[in-house]
């Protein structure tokens, strides 16, 4: 093949890649300024109408997640009875998995390996503390702006806007459904405007008939598997010996875990070895995690920053310890959590 | 372009799918990435199909091509590198020993990639971008954008260091797997994640986005 022809298969191929730059632009956000009380009452309202309707309705419907070029999807079954919430995801793409989640306890089936992970996801319930704490404000960190109509999976839809005041988080686009304000898609934007990550529902059946009892007692079908249930410590940085010398700006402490030791750890050290702690920070609407373990100069080869659509991840060595940081931010608010986080005992 | 033949080699492993064809194995070993079960199959597509090694020819045009300099005549250069190897084999063919030794004991398969310098993806922008490309197209495969930080003043480069998304398969360039950081990142997805907005489809969201385990959790650049 002549050299002239590849330059042009090459330009070729990069045209569509320029066009989508372009397309995603939107307008780069501005120095954080004061935000008049209407703007943060209209946009915690469109936030706890959104979240009502994820607790007051019931669909079955095919979600589709889209980060870093890797497409998953599941096929969504979700029932609301009274204060009582019921879902089941069934993985469509790589190998098989279902999650099943009634409330706050979710359990995973991976019938290759015969195990399900049985957990309780605390974060499902701080929903609605988030924003309503004094020291929580999301208006003081992302713009609100409705941003038109369109239809999607069938369904007819308000876009808004969240648009971060610093170039410390994510912006997000938000499709709601008109009528009740459920989430259809949303898109992750990074700091100059492009889409990084785009998660939707392909169909939607609103109020399709799904029975609770029924997804609840295949919940409870757990004959011929393992039951994995990781035992988390809850604990708080401060009891650990960890602090961050100044906070990141927005993000707030929401909880410490103590983890337990892993299977791909380092189980040939005993049971005496401790696993790593998980310090969760959120901003309402972005979270990071941050771990910290001992330093092993065998496991740690080496300090790097890795990406996967929204998701960020850093790590670092810190005198004797192992600082792994991963979070729906860009890498610039890890460096600052890194940069921060000091040992106090 | 070329005939689909199937691999004869019953071995399907991660690389290795039963549908290869002949293009897509020659593709793997001139990326140094073949195993020794596919540098056989190769070798044997080549001594039954002449457009095989019209192929591999064509395979290192394009190698070639995007490691150079754009301005570089490359093709006078290839022309003469093919004129070589054709003596070679032309001089190969009348040494009968030679000829008859096992294909593996003359010319390993990691020989190959060595010899060969960096694999034609590496450190060359062109040909990430067109790997970049082929994986939006293909949807299935992983793209971490990792960095090394060696540099005690990596800080200040960040911007710089990340400004181009660059996108890199995981069948193309060194794979990193570290189980544990998969486990980290599974924590974070399943405890680490506190959202006003995404407390019902952030859920689905992290139900539904969990990066099969055969998935490289990174791709050291």
């Amino acid at each position: 093949m002549p050299p002239k022809r590849l330059k042009l298969l090459a330009l070729f191929l990069y045209a569509p890649l320029a066009m989508q730059d372009v397309a995603a632009q939107m307008p780069t956000v501005s120095a954080p300024t004061a935000e008049s009380a209407g703007d943060a009452r209209s946009l915690n309202d469109w936030l706890m109408r959104m979240h009502q309707a994820s607790t007051n309705r019931s669909y079955v419907g095919t979600f589709v997640v889209s980060a870093g070029g890797n497409l998953s999807s599941a096929k969504i079954w979700h029932v609301c009875e009274g204060t009582q919430q019921a879902e089941r995801v069934e993985i469509l793409s790589g190998a098989p998995r279902s999650v099943f989640r009634y409330n706050d306890q979710v359990m995973t089936f991976m019938p290759d390996h015969k195990v399900v992970r049985s957990e309780k996801r605390e974060s499902l319930g701080l929903f609605p503390q988030l924003f309503q704490s004094a020291d929580s404000r999301i208006a003081d960190f992302y713009k609100f702006r409705k941003d038109g109509l369109e239809r999607v999976a069938g369904v007819d839809a308000d876009i808004v806007m969240l648009i971060p005041k610093d170039r410390l988080r994510f912006g997000y686009r938000v499709w709601s459904e008109r009528k009740n304000g459920l989430i259809i898609k949303l898109q992750t934007l990074d700091t100059d405007g492009k889409i990084i990550e785009e998660a939707a529902f392909s169909d939607l059946q609103l109020d399709a008939p799904v029975s609770m009892n029924q997804l609840v007692q295949m919940m409870g079908k757990v004959q011929g598997y393992r039951v994995d249930k990781p035992v988390l410590v809850k604990t708080t940085a401060g009891a650990e010996g960890w602090a961050l010398k100044v906070p990141v700006a927005g993000f707030n402490s929401i909880s410490c875990y103590k983890r337990p030791v892993s299977a791909a750890g380092n189980l040939e050290k005993g049971p005496a070895e401790e696993g790593p702690l998980q310090w969760i920070f959120s901003d309402g609407l972005a979270s990071v995690s941050m771990f910290v373990e001992p330093y092993d100069r065998q496991r740690h080869v080496k300090e790097s920053m890795l990406s996967l659509g929204a998701t960020h991840t850093l790590t670092r060595v810190l005198g004797a310890y192992w600082v792994t940081v991963v979070g729906e931010v860009p890498l610039a608010t890890l460096q600052l959590f890194t940069n921060a986080l000091e040992r106090k005992k | 372009m070329q005939s689909v033949k199937k691999s004869a080699d019953p071995l399907p492993t991660y690389f290795m799918k039963p549908s290869m064809t002949t293009p897509e194995l020659i593709s793997a070993l001139a990326d140094g990435q073949s195993s020794d079960a596919q540098f056989a199959a190769v070798l044997d597509a080549c001594v039954h199909d002449d457009s095989a090694l019209d192929c591999w020819n064509t395979y290192h045009l394009i190698g070639d091509f995007l490691r150079q300099p754009a301005d570089l005549p490359v093709a006078r250069a290839v022309h003469a590198e093919i004129a070589f190897a054709s003596k070679v084999s032309h001089l190969l063919a009348r040494e009968p020993l030679a000829a008859k030794a096992p294909a593996t004991a003359w010319l390993p398969v990691a020989g190959i990639a060595h010899h060969r310098g960096p694999a034609s993806n590496d450190g060359n922008f062109r040909w990430k971008l067109l790997a970049g490309v082929a994986s939006l197209a293909a949807v299935s495969a992983i793209a971490w954008n990792t960095s090394g930080l060696h540099s005690p003043a990596w800080v200040p480069q960040l911007a710089q260091v990340f400004s181009p998304q660059i996108l890199v398969t995981s069948s193309q360039g060194p794979v990193v797997r570290d189980a544990r950081l998969e486990e980290l990142l599974a924590a974070h997805r399943q405890f680490g994640t506190a959202s006003a907005l995404q407390d019902s489809s952030g859920f689905l969201r992290n139900a539904t986005f969990e990066p099969p385990r055969n998935a490289p959790s990174g791709v050291e650049r």
